[in-house]
């Protein structure tokens, strides 16, 4: 079974189906081996129409250069890939959602976590041969 | 000793996989689309860099329909935003340390 990717310029992409509650929509995942967790961030949250009373705060702190966020929790969120075949590859799991604090961080810094893509973690990744061949332009994962 | 895949420790509800064998061509065919919109806003990152410098803009079958530098302003002008491919154009790419 493979998922397959994209590369654009050096950076692996996959597409997903995110799906929390009430809410449903797809979101463009950057393959991130340096993650422990997948993350949904912030932007996407917001199209989701995700709103702050359906996330719980997380009990763990997310550390990162720039420092270290608490996030927050989305139970059980359903995240659905599909293989080349089009065989539905599902995923449930309680997934960590990042939004800024803007009593924390400057408008700034708020405006380029906005931009920041969702990640795809080790925590899915892991169970898959991942392959990013950016000689080739190949993004798959295959088990 | 292979590790089994819900075998991951960590401070909340653990994740789990269930790999179904389902068919969804209709799923498929939409995150093919979705992914094209971002991978022709990739290529096309130059034009639409000078007809939307530091906008958001949301992309459907490879058409901006929508821009605006306010990015919660852009979603109000989506009628489903949640799948529509958003991104924002800027001349000065994001250096980012994941």
């Amino acid at each position: 079974m493979i998922i397959r990717g994209f590369l654009l310029g050096d950076a692996p992409f996959f597409p997903g189906r995110v799906s929390i509650a009430s809410h449903e929509g797809r979101v463009w995942f950057l393959a991130d081996t340096g993650a422990t967790r997948t993350l949904l961030l912030d932007h996407d949250a917001q199209a989701l129409g995700l709103t702050m009373s359906e996330l719980e705060p997380a009990s763990l702190h997310l550390t990162g250069i720039g420092g270290s966020v608490r996030p927050f929790v989305a139970r059980e969120a359903d995240v659905q890939f599909t293989s080349t075949e089009s065989i539905e590859v599902p995923w449930r799991q309680d997934l960590l959602v990042v939004r800024p604090n803007a009593a924390e961080v400057t408008p700034g810094e708020v405006a380029c976590i906005r931009r920041l893509p969702s990640l795809l973690g080790r925590d899915f990744l892991r169970r898959f041969r991942f392959v990013c061949d950016c000689r080739s332009g190949e993004v798959l994962l295959e088990r | 000793m292979e590790r089994d895949d819900d075998d991951v420790g960590g401070a909340i509800g653990e994740p789990s996989a269930t790999y179904s064998t389902r068919s969804n061509p209709k799923l498929a065919e939409e995150l093919r689309r979705f992914a094209e919109d971002h991978v022709w806003v990739y290529e096309n990152r130059e034009t639409l860099v000078n007809q939307y410098p530091e906008q958001w803009i949301a992309v459907k079958d490879a058409q901006v329909i929508a821009s605006d530098p306010d990015f919660d302003r852009l979603l109000s002008k989506l009628s489903d935003p949640g799948n529509t491919c958003v991104e924002f154009i800027s001349r000065e790419p994001l250096e980012i340390i994941l």
